[in-house]
């Protein structure tokens, strides 16, 4: 900034003014920068959504859900398979959203953690809502009817079966023999495996029918996998477990 | 026709968005001697202090139809002046590594006591010239802006853009600061 001594601040700042060198931005500015603001604050919003969505769908849609209940291999299994990287780049929209949020009068007047949780519960009070009309479902459904590619396979990845060599395996009773219970894979989109499960032991082979869809969790080992526990499973509810069906049992 | 001298910033800040540009000078005379004062608090040079002073009547009067004339002037010009002398010192690198401000997480109760206040204002003027730089920068600015600046805790909470009640437990907690401060140097 260049200073002449012989003039006060006011005459030197004044100077600029009147000589145009400074001027007002017009009222235009602000208004169109609070817009930006808005705009860029509701698309961070809108893909925070879409990723909990997503991280929503695909645990239903990986069936993975009664891993939850399988003890510590289950939920080991469950962290392994979820989707971490878009629960990532949702944490990363939050803090986005959230420092736009300080931005605002409303979001600095307010304690930090405050602001959070009402950004947080209505967040997730819309993803319910979407889940819950099944929306994702339905652009997975389109696109396998277009062939398209959805979200560079995110949406086929999500639905694609857990491969049986991970030991986890949604299936369905195909076959009892006297050593294996020859089951096929769930796959509501591909061609369906067959797999060769040995139940654990003390499970009497009686109480299981050809027809009955069990989630099994083991270890494969040359083409066989070595069931440690099963349950009963709904493919219909995408996931959800019948606690009922009376097939659970933890070595 | 009203005197200049008393009109409010606010109704000048008005009449400048509505084109009475010449105005300008009476918000330079008003502020210039209290900005340099605050910036003396944050940078050692007084040619700085000064330039950045002018930077910020220059952003002022560019920003200025940004100022809504139902809010208090004085406390939008201190934004701009703390920011400005916020980046200047960051620039500088002189900015020490602050600590995550866990105050405004969560709300707190504000106990502002304007009587018991003006009973030790000598008192922490006098701390704060002797100890001013033992403190944390953000124990130092929010003490400045409270005993040196009189500025109410509404108006110190729109300046540094922080929930009320954090001003209220910060000047708690700068106080006791400095407070210990002032006893290491005066044992």
């Amino acid at each position: 900034m260049t200073t002449d001594p012989l003039t006060t601040m006011q005459q030197r700042v004044l100077a600029e003014i009147e000589s145009h060198q400074v001027s007002m931005r017009p009222k235009f500015y602000f208004v169109l920068h609070t817009i930006t603001l808005v705009i860029l604050a509701t698309i961070i919003l809108l893909l925070s959504i879409s990723f909990s969505t997503y991280i929503l769908f695909s645990i239903r849609a990986s069936h993975h859900t009664p891993l939850l209940f399988m003890g510590g291999r289950g939920l080991l299994l469950f962290f392994t398979f979820f989707p971490w990287g878009v629960l990532f780049f949702d944490m990363v929209c939050i803090v986005a959203f959230q420092h736009i949020l300080q931005k605002f009068r409303l979001g600095y007047k307010n304690p930090l953690l405050y602001t959070l949780a009402i950004v947080l519960v209505c967040m997730l009070g819309l993803v319910f809502v979407i889940d819950h009309v099944r929306i994702e479902d339905q652009i997975l459904r389109h696109g396998h009817q277009t062939n398209m590619p959805l979200l560079f396979g995110a949406y086929e990845g999500a639905h694609a079966p857990t491969n049986p060599d991970y030991g986890v395996c949604p299936c369905i009773v195909k076959a009892i023999t006297p050593d294996f219970v020859i089951m096929v894979q769930h796959m509501p989109y591909g061609r369906p495996r067959d797999i060769s499960v040995l139940l654990p032991p003390g499970i009497a082979t009686s109480t299981i029918h050809v027809g009955d869809k069990l989630f099994v969790v083991g270890k494969f080992r040359n083409g066989v996998l070595y069931a440690n526990d099963q349950q009963a499973w709904d493919p219909e509810s995408d996931g959800d477990t019948d606690s009922t069906a009376g097939t659970s049992t933890t070595p | 026709m009203e005197p200049l001298e008393t009109i409010t910033d606010e109704v000048i800040a008005s009449r400048i968005q509505n084109g009475e540009s010449a105005l300008f000078g009476v918000i330079i005379e008003r502020y210039e001697q209290k900005l340099t004062r605050y910036g003396r608090k944050f940078l050692p040079r007084d040619e700085q202090i000064e330039d950045i002073v002018q930077d910020v009547f220059i952003k002022t009067y560019q920003y200025i139809k940004g100022f809504d004339t139902t809010r208090k002037f004085s406390s939008w010009i201190y934004r701009i002046a703390h920011n400005a002398f916020i980046n200047e010192i960051k620039k500088s690198h002189r900015l020490p590594q602050l600590m995550p401000d866990f105050d405004i997480l969560v709300s707190h109760t504000v106990y502002e006591d304007p009587a018991a206040e003006k009973r030790e204002i000598a008192d922490i003027r006098a701390q704060l010239e002797q100890s001013l730089d033992k403190i944390s920068p953000n124990y130092k600015e929010i003490l400045l802006l409270r005993y040196f600046e009189d500025m109410e805790y509404k108006d110190i909470a729109e300046i540094l853009q922080i929930p009320l009640g954090t001003v209220s437990v910060r000047i708690q907690r700068a106080k006791q600061a400095l407070k210990d401060a002032y006893l290491k140097l005066h044992p």
